[in-house]
Formats: C-alpha cells, sequence, structure tokens
C-alpha cells in the first residue's frame, strides 16, 4: 500500500476520529445530563417518590 | 428515580401531550405505540447491547476483510481500500437524512413529540457521518482524480446535505420554546429531503468526475465479491452503530427537555412538574 498509504490511513483515521468523537460525546452528554436531573429532582420540594413505577418508564 | 426514568415520565404525562393518540394502538401499523417514550426507551434498552455487539463485530470483521483480505483494484490500486469508510458513511449519510424527514412528518402529522426528538438526536449522528465521507472522499479524489474537490453534482448535493443537517440542528434551538424549533426545523427535514434524489441519481443525470453506483438494488454488483462482503459487513455495522447512538442520544434529547423544564420551575420556584 506504500503508493497510497498517505491517503488510505488518514481516511480510516478521520472515519475512527469523528465517529469514535461522537460516540464519547454521546455518553458524555447522556451522563452530565442524568446526574443534573437527579441532583435537580432531589431538589424538588413536596417530591412524590414512587420509584417502583418511574424505575419502569411507566407509560400510563 | 433515574434520570432517564423522570424523562420518560415528563415526555409520557406532561399536560398538553397528545396521549390519546401517542398510546393508542394502531390497528393498521401499530407504529403509533412506540411514540410513547417510557415503551421506547424500554425497547432500546433491550436492542441496544445487541446491536453495539453487532456494530463491532461487523465493522472489526469488514475492516479486517478490506484491509487485509480484499484484493487492491486492477485501476485504482490499494486507494480503493478507502471505499470501504467512504461508501458505508455515504449510505448512512443519506439513509440517516431519510429517516430524520420521516420522522420529522411524523411529528408533524401525528404531533409526536418523540417523533421530534429522534429527528433531534439522529441529526448529529447524520451530520457526522456526511463529515466523513465527504473526508474521504476528498481523500479518494486526489489520488485518482487528481483533486481534493470538483463542483460536480454528487459531491456539491452531498455538501447541500451536510448544510442540510447543519441548518436542521441550528434551526432547532433557534426559538424560545421547543416545540416551535421542533416544528420549524422538521418544515427544513421534510423540504430538504427533495436533495435525496439529487445524490442518489445525480450520477446518471448529468456529466460527474465521481462513478456510478457500483450495488443497485435492481441489478446484480459490478464488484467482485472480495470486495462487496466486507463493503456490505461495514455498512450494516455503521447501521448497527447508528442504532446505539440513536438510543444514547434519544436518551440525552429526553433528559436535556425534562432539564430545560426543571430549570424553569427552579427560577420561578415552582414543583416542576413538567
Amino acid at each position: 500500500m506504500d503508493e497510497y498509504a498517505r491517503y488510505v490511513w488518514p481516511a480510516y483515521a478521520i472515519a475512527a476520529g469523528v465517529i469514535g468523537g461522537l460516540a464519547i460525546q454521546s455518553v458524555a452528554a447522556l451522563r452530565r445530563r442524568r446526574c443534573e436531573a437527579e441532583r435537580l429532582e432531589a431538589r424538588r420540594p413536596g417530591r412524590r417518590r414512587r420509584d417502583g413505577a418511574e424505575e419502569a418508564g411507566d407509560d400510563a | 428515580m433515574t434520570g432517564a426514568a423522570a424523562a420518560a415520565n415528563y415526555a409520557a404525562k406532561r399536560p398538553g401531550a397528545r396521549e390519546t393518540v401517542s398510546t393508542r394502538r394502531d390497528p393498521v401499523t401499530g407504529l403509533h405505540r412506540f411514540a410513547n417514550p417510557g415503551r421506547f426507551l424500554r425497547l432500546a434498552d433491550a436492542v441496544q447491547p445487541w446491536t453495539t455487539a453487532a456494530a463491532v463485530l461487523l465493522i472489526g470483521a469488514g475492516l479486517a476483510g478490506g484491509l487485509l483480505l480484499s484484493p487492491p483494484d486492477y485501476q485504482q490500486g490499494d486507494a480503493v481500500r478507502i471505499m470501504y469508510v467512504h461508501v458505508p458513511s455515504a449510505w448512512m449519510a443519506m439513509g440517516i437524512y431519510l429517516a430524520m424527514a420521516l420522522a420529522s412528518a411524523a411529528g408533524l402529522i401525528w404531533r409526536h413529540a418523540l417523533a421530534h426528538v429522534a429527528a433531534a438526536a439522529a441529526a448529529p449522528i447524520g451530520a457526522c457521518f456526511t463529515v466523513v465521507c465527504l473526508a474521504t472522499g476528498m481523500l479518494w479524489g486526489k489520488p485518482i482524480w487528481g483533486a481534493w474537490w470538483v463542483w460536480d453534482a454528487r459531491l456539491t448535493s452531498v455538501l447541500v446535505l451536510m448544510f442540510l443537517y447543519l441548518g436542521f440542528m441550528a434551526l432547532a434551538k433557534a426559538f424560545d420554546t421547543t416545540s416551535r424549533g421542533d416544528r420549524a426545523a422538521a418544515l427544513l427535514a421534510v423540504a430538504g429531503a427533495v436533495n435525496l434524489p439529487v445524490i442518489k441519481y445525480s450520477v446518471d443525470w448529468w456529466n460527474t468526475l465521481h462513478q456510478p453506483s457500483s450495488i443497485t438494488l435492481t441489478s446484480a454488483p459490478s464488484i467482485h465479491v472480495s470486495m462487496l462482503v466486507p463493503l456490505l459487513a461495514t455498512a450494516a455495522g455503521a447501521a448497527c452503530l447508528f442504532l446505539s447512538l440513536l438510543a444514547v442520544r434519544v436518551r440525552a434529547e429526553l433528559l436535556a427537555r425534562r432539564l430545560r423544564t426543571l430549570r424553569l420551575a427552579e427560577a420561578h420556584g415552582e414543583p416542576g412538574r413538567g
């Protein structure tokens, strides 16, 4: 691959960098928002606890 | 209660949501059932480990086959190995836009909030695949065509696709209320879908430097099976990766909307029950 290596490997590096970066950013954003939601939920006054139903993502 | 469950509950129960439409069983397709965030997230939880594992295996096998096992092209030599990232990226860029436009249309027609959430979650993934498609295409074009970029119909229409993704993301965040941003971005997504057949048939309608499709639904592929198998494996892996990322991003988008409500409620000193 000597002749074309300087085109082929950067193509794979860009693909890995962009898609890998997106995956990392997506998971990091989810964790950050999850933490912040739990923090704000805990601060809510008069919060009802229905842990069983809400963990299951009640869809009633 | 986890934040994700809170987001699901919020979206499912918030006042004004069209719950009768979102939760009823559709007699024809049954697809409306999945417009319920709680049900959708449970499905995503069940499917995501499998799609992630399939993505790793298929992309790994496809790239190993493409880089190590498949032969060089008789004209392009080893430069053809760029195909194994370029072509799946191009298919994903177009496929994700189609999915986004369909979700947007569903959001506009049936007013399913989850359809808008799914479209918003898919847009950055599609934009990233489009960036990969354009960048790898430039790296493939330089040794084969002698130019990094030419303004022919295929390349220009894919660049327009990139701008449509960017416009969708910008428009969705350009309004004070989420629902107005959703509707405006959805209109752009639906209108922009006209670019998809232009991309697909640009190599047939105009004289372009870009080669015609080697793989079509209506005829036998014009590439050898030793190249076709790794290419299809990589493309299937990219589709599985999209599903995994979509599940993560839908969850994050639901939480972002829940956080917006909680912050507003906190600012006004209210309980914040959506």
